[in-house]
């Protein structure tokens, strides 16, 4: 009726096929101890200097980014829900854990806003993504 | 009396549409996938391919037969328990729950007077998330990995189903005209509207705007239920709407089947029955040709959903927008309904080349639009493995919000159940646990198709060898769209 065989083989091929896939994984595994590190953007004439950036950092890590901004405004980290205001004369810095993985977007919202939340209205021509932050897993 | 009602639905509907709004694109809701390493993706294709040349070879030494893997699961006691009274009762209560009325139009009600009324903030109103996250991807999952929850859920199958059998009660007439439907117009209707749809979760800037979605699902509605009044119900629900047919197609794949009593007057008891996951694909009728353009839009618009959020899809944005300037501030949708309208397209032409070709290889008298809908539905698993892979992360993550939303979905500062401060938990899932369950399911998917195409091919060529020599150009196809879903998968995702 059933092959059994034929299935036996579909069975090992899938099991040697995700051994092997987890293995891959595994080995990419970093392990390693959580660091500092931080990262500066420079945001001036309506674009972030250097264009858009993905930074690299890794789970555990304690993460600083530094902003200098020619505009008032403020500078959402997504994901993290982070928030920080910017401004000319006004290095600023965020610093947090990174213990959760993901990529995470980076975008600025030009003052004009009056203390809304973040995510309740639409982007106006003033905003725009600044980069971008991966955790990757350990 | 209806008229003005209408025109002010479909009014504020126009509106909405054309002011242009920059909202989120592609439904709504942030994601934060890390792409699938380079490594990872490799391997996936590597062993996809080699895979498939595996199963072929297995397929050409040994006569399988069209039988698909029917272990005698009543051997495993945990399936002799899904069989026990207990679980038969559980099930027949949890569908009960799901058909009922109150409970169908309550939700439903709750809807579309939370995004009519509610807050505007998209994060903070219950529509976006109940449409996007649970609805579009949750329905999605449990349809094809559980079962037909649409079925059962359907808010219009319900109440139309109710107000006939008041109707009934009160005037012993029927509430539908029951018209007789056109047999050329088929499923035409449910394409439009698929259409229309994906062009909303895809292109629609104003997607996650709550006032929009109610609006258009109150359009749908009116739809919906006048089509449901002039040919019938299951006429109507077969043809046109457009959620039943395509859960439906995601059911096939499901391990279990639920026979609801027929209404003809003889009560039968709630069929249950379980199959391995696939299965059922196996056991589906062809489909009729509009049928099955319908699944080839499905397929397409899945894939073109993840394709619009790479780079590579940034960089064609950039390099059409001159051509699409006089558009102004409309361009990118411009650009984006176009390639919208053109993957389907691609994807029908390059699946009917390849039934063409297969039919040539074996010398086969069915036309290459018979192929087609022949073996259409072996890509499902597909397109399913993708749909898996690309919104894990999304349900989990976005999903959580339901917590929240449920008892609060106004944002009025209501706490119905006392979650309404529940703060949803970005690492509820790890990148690597979603990296192996994306490509493994995306590599066991791609099997499964193989699987399933092979044995459409055994009854379409019933001539010795002759199955197996017309699958190598649908493994060809396979093969590649099953390298653009691993390609998807690792890309960064790019905001619009």
């Amino acid at each position: 009726m059933f092959d059994n065989r034929f299935h036996a083989r579909l069975k090992n091929s899938l099991l040697a096929i995700s051994s092997l896939l987890f293995l891959l994984l595994m080995a990419a595994c970093g392990g390693g101890t959580p660091e500092d590190v931080s990262f500066d953007l420079t945001i001036a004439d309506g674009a972030v200097a250097g264009g858009n950036s993905t930074f690299v950092a890794d789970q555990g890590d304690t993460v600083t980014l530094n902003l200098t901004s020619d505009v008032h405004g403020n500078a959402l980290l997504h994901g993290y829900d982070l928030k920080l205001d910017v401004g000319p004369d006004q290095p600023s810095t965020m610093t947090f854990l990174a213990d959760a993985t993901g990529r995470f977007s980076i975008e600025f919202h030009a003052a004009a806003d009056d203390g809304h939340d973040d995510h309740d209205h639409d982007h106006g021509a003033e905003d725009f993504t600044l980069g971008a932050l991966e955790i990757r897993p350990r | 009396m209806k008229r003005p009602l209408l025109l002010g639905v479909l009014g504020a509907i126009g509106l909405a549409v054309l002011m242009p709004s920059t909202a989120f694109a592609h439904g709504f809701g942030d994601r934060y996938d890390l792409p699938v390493p380079l490594g990872l993706y490799m391997s996936a294709a590597g062993a996809a391919v080699v895979l498939s040349f595996v199963l072929i070879g297995i397929f050409a030494r040994r006569d399988i037969g069209d039988r698909y893997p029917q272990k005698n699961l009543r051997q495993w006691k945990a399936v002799r328990l899904l069989g026990h009274p207990v679980t038969l009762e559980l099930v027949r209560v949890l569908s009960a729950l799901g058909e009922s009325v109150l409970f169908s139009a309550l939700t439903f009600i709750v809807y579309l007077l939370a995004g009519l009324f509610g807050t505007e903030d998209p994060n903070g109103n219950l529509v976006p998330t109940m449409t996007w996250v649970v609805f579009w991807v949750g329905f999605a999952y449990v349809s094809a990995l559980v079962g037909d929850i649409w079925a059962l859920t359907n808010p219009w199958k319900i109440i139309f189903g109710y107000a006939e059998a008041l109707t009934w009660k009160a005037t012993g007439r029927d509430l539908a005209r029951y018209e007789p439907y056109p047999e050329r117009l088929s499923a035409w209707p449910a394409v439009l509207l698929f259409l229309i749809f994906a062009w909303v979760e895809i292109v629609y800037t104003g997607s996650g705007v709550p006032f929009n979605i109610a609006a258009l699902a109150l359009a749908y509605s009116v739809v919906t239920l006048l089509g449901m009044w002039w040919f019938g119900r299951e006429e109507w629900l077969r043809n046109g709407e457009v959620f039943t047919i395509v859960f439906g197609f995601l059911a096939a794949f499901a391990p279990t089947q639920i026979k609801e009593p027929t209404d003809d007057g003889v009560s039968t008891d709630l069929g249950f029955s379980v199959r391995p996951w696939g299965a059922g694909l196996l056991a589906i009728p062809q489909p009729a040709l509009p049928r099955a353009v319908l699944l080839v839009l499905m397929l397409a618009t899945v894939s073109f959903d993840g394709f619009v959020e790479t780079g590579t899809w940034t960089e064609i944005l950039l390099d059409f927008f001159p051509a699409f300037s006089f558009l102004g501030a409309n361009a990118f949708s411009g650009i984006t309904t176009i390639g919208l309208i053109l993957a389907p397209l691609v994807f029908f032409g390059v699946f009917a080349l390849t039934a063409w070709l297969m039919g040539w290889l074996v010398n086969s008298s069915l036309s290459s639009m018979e192929l087609v809908r022949i073996f259409v539905f072996s890509l499902v698993p597909i397109a399913l493995a993708y749909h898996i892979a690309h919104f894990f992360s999304f349900l989990m993550i976005q999903g959580q919000r339901m917590f929240s939303l449920v008892s609060d979905p106004f944002e009025w500062g209501w706490d119905l159940f006392g979650t309404a401060d529940y703060a949803i938990d970005i690492g509820v899932v790890n990148a690597h646990f979603v990296w192996f369950l994306s490509i493994a399911a995306i590599v066991v998917g791609h099997i499964v198709a193989v699987y399933v195409a092979h044995v459409y091919a055994l009854r379409a060529f019933p001539g010795k060898g002759d199955a197996v020599r017309s699958q190598y150009p649908m493994l060809v196809l396979m093969a590649g769209y099953t390298m653009v879903s691993l390609w998807i998968v690792a890309q960064p995702i790019v905001e619009a």
